[in-house]
């Protein structure tokens, strides 16, 4: 995974615990990296350790990390560094959706080891979508849902997410309804 | 040579719905300057750009500069172009271009941002861009490239606050060094003994002044407890058990405890122990600093005994012994005393002079005669007490001394001076008795004279009177003719003188 997830841990631990606590969660996961480069590819191995860490000495289940995260994430990583564009990206949560996977084509164009995941809406109606995520990463629905979660709250359109995890044809398949 | 570009074959229209959704920021302008046509989101963020409208009035040419004319634009068509929209100051990137065979200059172009808070701010979405158009990738390039500057400026700075903290802990390091150093020598050359352990309590350095107090040499003492060798069977085990304690706790200690020279000597030894610890704060060393405190220890057993004698005279004592300083507070006072006058030593002690039991008048009147015979005005007051034990003089005599509920009674005071070395005065001490018994014992002696003196006079009166008796007795007998019946009342003559 590119820093920017790396720091968007970070930012989160540090901002509700303090900078001792992170160095305390990276010395409890290995990782010596002082500083995580946005744009530079780390192993996705070093994102689970830290989330397994900080789960274990916040006291957090994992799951309820990666909503949390999820949730961080879009609040400030995205906004801090992506605000604008997620603006252009829609105002409402379909629509953000529907140009969702644009934006990450574009992305994979100047980050080429990035390896998104897929977003898909089907059955869109006034209050409800059915979000289908696809990812080639194991265990990160719980983010997905955070992220849902808070860019609900952030548009018009609120999202209290009903998550019903299915495993299709050996694919890593999630749906949000 | 340059080769000449590629000339497609087919002839390619675009329907204007398609041109539309392809150049959404296009705009064409006829004959006169002035709109023909424009795209849909163009028209949408900048109001005044309608069909109709004069484009020299609605947009200036920021590169190449210059007054916009047909034949400016005609001169200039080749060059690439950046158009400002005076109401907004949005910036369009691109081209013109003539539409072959008809007088309308065509633009063909889309926005340019350098901060993607500019789409927000006008409002626009990435659906109002062509799909193709890379105004959005660019605005995501230079994002990143933001990003990177900011994650660039995070780590100069964290590796200058490294480099400016290394820079302290190596000067700590200087320090600490040079202060080693000092230590080191120190260790090497002081009398006291030093014992460096590791964390167990097994030795791993001792200096000179331990071999030199113990007997042992390094290499006899490494790897081993201190106290396997040193300890022996008068070593108090409570304090052994103590000094375990400690160290398994890793706290320090200071103990004074008896233990053995290589040779079996007894010795007192006075120890403090420190525990070393590493920058996570775990111990790694004990470092102990020791002195033979053996001469100390017999002078406080021998003072203990002294004391010891001294406490026991004191109390047991049956006179009241109070010591003063030289201002004549009191500093001792023995239970004697206590049972004497009533009042307690913490109430004295510090707090009081004698002035307190004596009487002022008494007082008075010997400041008075002590004036008289040393030639020197005495004050009345505590120099009065020891106005002569100054002098050398033994100052022996009888006080009335008042008891704290009042009452008095008699004492024979002796006041001695206290000297420190070289003759200097200390204090004074004086040592009283309780007159009242043997006051007592004289006044019925006295009386018991008094009755005896009377009881012998009324005997002689008696005695007299008999012998009067007898010696008229015998003038009646005589006169009768009649030898004396009593001889030895005659009146006294040559031959018979008188008896006694």
């Amino acid at each position: 995974m590119y820093g920017m997830v790396n720091k968007a841990v970070e930012d989160m631990v540090v901002r509700h615990h303090g900078e001792p606590m992170w160095e305390r969660i990276k010395a409890n996961a290995g990782v010596e990296t002082d500083v995580f480069m946005s744009n530079e590819n780390y192993a996705d191995e070093i994102t689970y350790r830290v989330v397994a860490a900080a789960s274990r000495i916040l006291q957090t289940p994992a799951e309820q990390t990666l909503i949390n995260f999820g949730e961080h994430w879009v609040l400030h990583t995205a906004q801090e560094g992506y605000g604008g564009l997620m603006s252009a990206a829609g105002k409402t949560l379909p629509e953000f959706m529907r140009n969702l996977p644009n934006f990450h084509s574009r992305m994979t164009m100047f980050f080429p080891k990035l390896q998104p995941p897929h977003f898909e809406c089907t059955d869109l109606a006034e209050r409800s979508l059915k979000l289908h995520y696809h990812s080639h990463r194991q265990g990160l629905a719980p983010f997905v849902v955070g992220l849902m979660q808070s860019l609900g709250n952030n548009s018009t359109t609120r999202s209290p997410c009903d998550r019903s995890p299915q495993k299709p044809k050996g694919r890593n398949t999630t749906f949000l309804k | 040579m340059k080769e000449s570009p590629q000339i497609p074959e087919m002839q390619i229209g675009l329907p204007p719905e398609q041109f539309a959704a392809a150049f959404p920021f296009h705009f064409a302008l006829d004959l006169n300057f002035k709109f023909l046509q424009l795209g849909s989101t163009l028209r949408r963020i900048c109001a005044d750009a309608q069909p109709g409208a004069a484009f020299a009035s609605v947009f200036k040419s920021v590169r190449p500069a210059g007054e916009i004319s047909r034949e400016w634009i005609q001169k200039n068509h080749t060059r690439f172009f950046l158009l400002e929209h005076q109401n907004t100051h949005l910036l369009l990137r691109g081209e013109f271009m003539r539409l072959p065979g008809r007088d309308i200059w065509l633009f063909l172009g889309s926005p340019w941002f350098t901060d993607s808070a500019e789409i927000t701010a006008l409002d626009l979405r990435f659906e109002d861009f062509a799909i193709h158009d890379p105004v959005a990738d660019m605005l995501q390039v230079s994002q990143a490239n933001k990003l990177a500057l900011t994650d660039a400026k995070k780590l100069a700075d964290k590796l200058t606050a490294q480099r400016a903290e290394l820079r302290a802990t190596n000067e700590r390091l200087q320090q600490q060094e040079a202060e080693t150093n000092k230590l080191a020598i120190i260790a090497a050359r002081t009398d006291n003994s030093v014992v460096l352990t590791d964390a167990k309590g097994k030795v791993v350095w001792v200096n000179a002044g331990f071999t030199r107090m113990t007997g042992y040499t390094l290499e006899e003492m490494l790897g081993k407890t201190p106290g396997s060798l040193l300890q022996g069977p008068e070593t108090d085990s409570a304090t052994v058990q103590y000094m375990h304690q400690q160290l398994g706790k890793g706290e320090g200690f200071r103990v004074e405890i008896i233990n053995y020279t290589k040779s079996g000597r007894k010795y007192w030894l006075a120890s403090e122990v420190q525990p070393l610890r590493d920058e996570a704060g775990q111990v790694i060393n004990f470092m102990a600093i020791q002195s033979d405190i053996t001469e100390r220890k017999n002078s406080e057993s021998l003072l203990l005994a002294t004391s010891a004698l001294q406490r026991a005279m004191l109390e047991g004592a049956g006179y009241a012994i109070i010591a003063t300083d030289t201002r004549g507070i009191i500093q001792l006072f023995n239970p004697a005393a206590e049972r004497m006058l009533g009042y307690k030593a913490v109430e004295m002690v510090g707090q009081q002079t004698p002035a307190a039991f004596h009487l002022p008048e008494e007082v008075a009147a010997r400041a008075k005669e002590l004036t008289a015979e040393l030639g020197r005005e005495v004050p009345a007051g505590f120099e009065t007490f020891v106005a002569k034990a100054e002098l050398g003089q033994p100052d022996q005599r009888e006080w009335t001394y008042v008891r704290k509920e009042g009452s008095h009674f008699p004492v024979l005071l002796s006041v001695t001076t206290l000297f420190a070395e070289r003759g200097k005065i200390t204090g004074y001490l004086g040592v009283a008795s309780d007159l009242t018994e043997r006051k007592h014992d004289e006044e019925i002696l006295r009386s018991t004279v008094s009755e005896l003196e009377r009881f012998n006079r009324v005997m002689l009166n008696r005695e007299k009177r008999v012998l009067e008796l007898k010696r008229e007795i015998n003038e009646m007998r005589a006169a009768a003719g009649q030898p004396p019946a009593y001889p030895s009342a005659l009146e006294p003559s040559e031959n018979n003188p008188p008896q006694t």
